[in-house]
This record gives C-alpha cells, structure tokens and sequence, in this order.
C-alpha cells in the first residue's frame, strides 16, 4: 500500500512529498518527489550582474539567508581576486554564528513541536526572537540581513552597538540554559528520538551526508575548518556525537548553539581591538575563469560554484546546499520505521527544503 | 514541583512576550530597511536606482522626471539607497502600512531651471 | 558539455571534469558513491543527459511534474 507523505504534513514547514510503500505499519520503501518550492534560482543568477545575484542568493534561503551570501560572495571574491579587509571578516562570522543560533532554535522548536512538547516550542522561539531582535538592531532586518557584500560587509558596528550585542549574548545564553536542560533531560524527547534514522558513519560518508547528520555518526567534519572569513583566526572544534541517530542530532545541534556563543565571545573582543575599513571597493567584472567556495551552514557544507565568461552577467552559478546532500542519507534512513515516526525522522535531518529546490 | 510552581508564578508576574500590534504600534529600530522614499529635491532621474533594482521595483522616466515605485516589487535589499550617487533615496525604519488595493508611488520633479545662456547674447527659454 | 565532480572528505576536495563533445550520455557514478543519485536526477531533469547504470533512476521525472515534456535548461551548451 502507497501512502504519500508530503507535500502538506503538519510537521513539515516546507513541501516536500515523499510516497511511502508500507506494509501494516512499516515502511519498506520510499519514492520522493520534489519540486514543490523550485523558484529557478540558478537560471535566475545567470539574468542578473554578479553585484544584483547577492541579493538573489540570499533569499534561496529564509533561515539561513546570510550564509548563503558569504558563500556566493567568497566565490566571486575568488573570481575577482579581492582581499576582504580583516575587519569584515569578522563581522561575517559574527553574523553567520548568530544565524547559526537562530536556525539551531528553530528546528529545536520545530522539534519539540513534532513530538508534542508545544510549550518548549514557544520557550525556543521566544529566545531565538532575542536572536532576531539582535540582527535588526545590528543589520535592519531580522533574517535576510543583506550584510554581506562582494568585497566585506555593508555595515560596520561601533563600540555602543557590540556592548548591546554582548549584552544580548549574555541573555541569550542565561536564557538557554532551561531549555538546553529540559531537551536533555527530557524522557519523552528521548523515547521518541533515540535509536531512531540511525545510521552508521561509513553509511553517512558514502551517502554525502554533511554537518549535524555526519557529525552525530562521529566523523569531525566541519568546513570551518577550512578557515574562510574570520574563522582561520578562531577555535573551532566540530562537535560530534557518536549515536548516528536523531538523538544525536539534537545533541549535536544543542551543542552547536553553545559553539556559535563560545565564538561569539571570541569574535566580539577581536571586533573591539582592530579598527578598520570593512568593505573594499570592486569596479571591474570578472574576467573568465570560475570559483568555488564551501562554507558551513546550520545544516552542513554549502558549496557555490559560480563560472564566468566576462561581463556583467555570470555563465552558470551551481548552488549544493546541505539538505540536498543529506537527501539521499534521508531516504535511506526511513525504510524499517513506522510510519508515525517519519514526521520526526524527516525534521530530525533539518530539512531546508527551499534550499534544496532553489 | 517547586520549580514547576515558581515558572507558573513567575509567567502569571510577567506581562505576554508577543508583541500586541496592531492595537500596540510597532517600535521603530533606527537603521531598519523599510518603506522606500525618495528625496525629490536632490533626484536628477539619472535611473541608476532602476537599473540595479534586483527586483524591478522601481521605474525612472528622465525626460519626463518622474520615478516610479512599486512597493509591492520591493525585497527591502537597500541596493538602490547605496548606489544613488546624490543620497536621494532614504529608507523608513518601518514598513507601509496596510493598503486595501495595491498602488504604486510616483514622484515627479520639478522642471530643470534653465542655464543662464551664454556666449551669443540669444534670448533663453524663460 | 563539461560535467564537473567535486569530491570531498573533511577539508581535502578534489575536482574532476568529464568532457564529452556533442555527446549526451554520460556513466553513473551511483555505483561508487551511493549519495550520487540525487545530482545525476537532478541534472537528468535540469539538462537533456541521461547516466547510464543510474539506480534509482527517476527517468527525468523526481523534480519535473510527470506531464512535462522538455528540460528547463534545454540541450547542453557547448
């Protein structure tokens, strides 16, 4: 019997429709099928100059919209061979690690909403709108801040605005403390999450699978590691679980959050100390050639890859975004559940599902 | 249970955390990307703003001065207010308010005072 | 048509081009690397290739709706 998933679920924020063959109760196959939210982001990038698509790319996104600015910037900084001011440097890691908080709460509350704790789900938002209060302070907008440019950042902070960020960092993580300890200490979460989309670490290597999915299997992947923007002068120690199942994709992500603060905190001081000039002046096109960039979204690895062949507009701009790559872990992960545990084990991947179709 | 009691007490003590809007109104955050405006008087309709518009919100008519805004197109990116070379666009720190029919704004600038004429001693335009 | 991998394991990547001049059938890397699936789909939906010895192949049909006909991106460029 074929029962489909999707596209409209109460657990899902996003269309993603999955057909479920199931026999009783189990579910022995899946057959997706996607394209729900396609806007054509890629051919739209090629109809725009490489100074508009910015703009563009940041909206393939509506979590972790800043991200994916840095990764299309990185790209055509590499094209055009610009050296970013130190300054803005770290201002993009401090935008990108607020991100990472506020896309972490999310699917924390969106978890929680899944499994029935609702009240935990209004505590979690309630903290990540201090979050997002915090970038319209910081950036003008709450989400899709619009702070990356190519060559630095379209703002700069002074000494008042980052002692409110660090106000608001304090607060946010005394704030975080209850809900950090209800999510682990809770015995409902845990029976519904542990044991549950495990899968082992040669599994999730040779399925692609990236960020919180492979880090829960053991495997320290984490492409801060490669040291873009500010984070090659920062501790970044992946944070890893050894599980594989979606228990320890919470823990993982729980663990993230208290990362991106620990990060924060290292940023801010840095941000004091050295003045500077944060965005650098581009005027020429890019000359033929491409690029490419990895950057870590709360989701995993995401990879621009952007051509040009001269001129204003680019040829072809490839965006892999994580949930794309950690699809295929999906789908092979659900097959043995029952089918009143798919909602969870699809949000305990983080699906992003705007990101996957662009 | 205590901690149970003290959360209860502590939710009753404090007022909601949602914002009430509309009866509340919003609070302004300076620097916000809201509703666009133009500063007619140091417009010269040079359409560098609708060139580079991202979403082709805006339409500029330099013969006839005039600048046309589509709020409704709009992705509140600021691109337009960074690139004016004369700082004539400004960005309101909230968005529009709620309209029943969508409309888009249009401003018009005032005709160009002439040059005083020079050289030949020819009447100029008045 | 230049089809380009980019395989990565932790910080090391390496990129590879496969050039085939006018051709349109391409091998399936599936077999190797089970996760490939969803980029050979999806390039069969987005371009006019086929892989051959793709498993599972969704025949051009996971993204496009079944009563489409044609490509977005049409036939490949160059």
């Amino acid at each position: 019997m074929v029962i489909p998933f999707g596209p409209q679920h109460p657990s899902l924020v996003e269309p993603i429709h999955m057909q479920l063959e199931v026999e009783g109760d189990t579910v022995l196959g899946v057959r997706p099928a996607f394209g729900f939210v396609h806007r054509g982001l890629e051919k739209l990038a090629e109809k725009r100059d490489w100074r508009q698509n910015v703009y563009l790319v940041e909206r393939t996104c509506g979590i972790c919209s800043f991200i994916h600015s840095l990764g299309y910037c990185l790209a055509l900084e590499d094209l055009l061979g610009v050296e970013v001011p130190p300054r803005a440097d770290l201002l993009r890691v401090m935008w990108g690690e607020l991100h990472r908080i506020q896309s972490h709460y999310l699917w924390l509350g969106l978890l929680a909403d899944a499994v029935g704790f609702e009240s935990l789900f209004m505590q979690t938002w309630r903290n990540r709108e201090r979050v997002l209060d915090l970038n319209e302070l910081t950036a003008g907008n709450r989400i899709v801040v619009s702070m990356c440019r190519v060559g630095g950042t379209a703002r700069d902070l002074d000494a008042e605005m980052l002692d409110r960020v660090e106000a608001t960092l304090d607060a946010a993580e005394s704030e975080f403390g209850p809900v950090e300890h209800t999510f682990r200490e809770d015995g409902g979460i845990a029976r519904r999450l542990v044991g549950l989309g495990r899968i082992t670490r040669e599994e999730a290597l040779g399925l692609g699978a990236v960020g919180p999915v492979l880090r829960a299997t053991g495997e320290a992947s984490d492409s801060r590691l490669l040291g873009y923007a500010g984070y090659g002068r920062l501790q970044v120690a992946p944070v890893t679980q050894a599980g594989g199942d979606a228990y320890a994709r919470l823990l993982v992500r729980l663990g993230e959050i208290r990362q991106s603060m620990a990060l924060l905190r290292q940023v801010l001081p840095l941000l004091r100390q050295e003045p500077g000039e944060t965005l650098v002046p581009v005027r020429k096109d890019p000359t033929a050639g491409e690029a490419l960039s990895r950057v870590e979204q709360p989701r995993g690895e995401l990879i621009y890859y952007v051509r040009a062949t001269g001129g204003k507009l680019l040829d072809r701009v490839r965006i892999r975004t994580p949930t794309f790559a950690n699809l295929p872990a999906l789908v092979h992960m659900v097959p043995g559940n029952e089918i009143g545990q798919v909602p969870a084990l699809v949000l305990s991947i983080d699906p992003c599902v705007s990101c996957t179709e662009r | 249970m205590m901690r149970l009691l003290h959360t209860l007490l502590r939710n009753v003590a404090s007022g909601p955390v949602t914002r009430r809007y509309p009866k509340v109104p919003l609070v302004p955050v300076a620097g916000a990307r809201g509703d666009l405006r133009l500063l007619v008087d140091r417009c010269t309709f040079c359409t560098a703003c609708a060139v580079r518009c991202p979403a082709g919100a805006l339409e500029v008519d330099r013969k006839a001065r005039t600048w046309t805004f589509n709020p409704y197109r709009c992705i509140y990116c600021h691109y337009c207010v960074e690139i004016c070379p004369f700082h004539a666009l400004e960005m309101a720190p909230l968005g529009r308010e709620p309209a029943a029919a969508k409309a888009t704004v249009t401003e018009t600038g005032a005709a160009p005072v002439p040059s005083p004429s020079r050289g030949t001693g020819a009447a100029s335009p008045a | 048509m230049v089809l380009l991998y980019h395989v990565a394991l932790g910080v090391q990547m390496r990129h590879l081009g496969l050039r085939q001049n006018g051709g349109v059938a391409f091998p399936s890397v599936s077999g190797v690397l089970p996760g490939a699936w969803l980029y050979e789909n999806e390039i069969q939906d987005q371009f006019e290739v086929t892989f051959a010895g793709l498993t599972p192949d969704y025949g051009g049909k996971l993204f496009l709706r079944r009563d489409v006909s044609g490509t977005p991106w049409g036939a490949p460029r160059g």
